[in-house]
């Protein structure tokens, strides 16, 4: 099963870790957790707050395809992807990813994998605060070269 | 044909608004469409529309050449994406 929400609400780890446990039923092994969070000295500079802009839609469908290619490389049996948008501060969530398997191989290669991708071909946009400053920000190169580390 | 156009982020901010519905002759393409955009907007957006980055998406597929358009088609002009 594959479950993605893109909200402007917070999200329970707990919650949701139980709910993907429960959909593997007996046949899950593993299940791997990467959760995301505002980072407040991004660059050497105090970073007050983030904006994140989506495409309703377009969005939910760029991070279905990322989902989709790594269901079809390793063997998933369930992945949630829950994006925040809107204002954030520091220290707030912004993105959970849940991979559960059989085995936690395929469960960590999967969920390492679709961070990179998240970082580069999600259809978000981000806008930083830093004092009276505000800037929409681009992946890094270090971002672009983890997602090609993927590549065949 | 009427054709809904969407600006998103820096666009949407130098645009000052989420959506244009802009009239245009039937058959005409994403071309024409951004010719007549640029012309609907301050002169600070025309730049920054007309820029190399700009990526388009027709009813929410990119589109790297220009497409001829539909009545009713949405097309977004979307500037770099960040990720997630």
């Amino acid at each position: 099963m594959i479950d993605i929400r893109v909200q402007t609400e917070d999200f329970r780890v707990e919650e949701e870790w139980q709910r993907c446990r429960e959909r593997m039923s007996g046949s899950g092994g593993a299940i791997v957790a990467f959760a995301g969070l505002v980072r407040d000295s991004a660059s050497d500079s105090d970073v007050t707050g983030l904006f994140l802009e989506h495409y309703p839609g377009m969005t939910e469908a760029s991070i279905r395809k990322i989902v989709e290619e790594s269901m079809e490389r390793w063997s998933l049996l369930d992945v949630v992807v829950v994006h925040r948008i809107g204002l954030l501060r520091a220290k707030d969530q912004i993105v959970l990813v849940l991979v559960g398997s059989a085995h936690r191989m395929d469960a960590f290669a999967a969920c390492e994998r679709i961070m990179d991708y998240l970082k580069t071909e999600a259809v978000f946009w981000k806008k930083e605060f830093r004092g009276d400053s505000e800037t929409w920000i681009r992946s890094t190169e270090e971002d672009f070269r983890r997602r090609d580390s993927w590549r065949d | 044909m009427k054709i809904q156009v969407r600006f998103f982020a820096s666009l949407r901010e130098a645009t000052g608004s989420e959506q244009l519905e802009i009239d245009l002759p039937l058959g005409s393409t994403t071309k024409k469409l951004l010719a007549v955009v640029v012309e609907n907007v301050d002169e600070s957006a025309r730049e920054l529309i007309l820029s190399d980055n700009v990526r388009i998406a027709v009813n929410q597929e990119l589109t790297e050449a220009a497409v001829t358009l539909s009545d009713g088609d949405e097309v977004a002009l979307m500037p770099p994406i960040t990720g997630g």
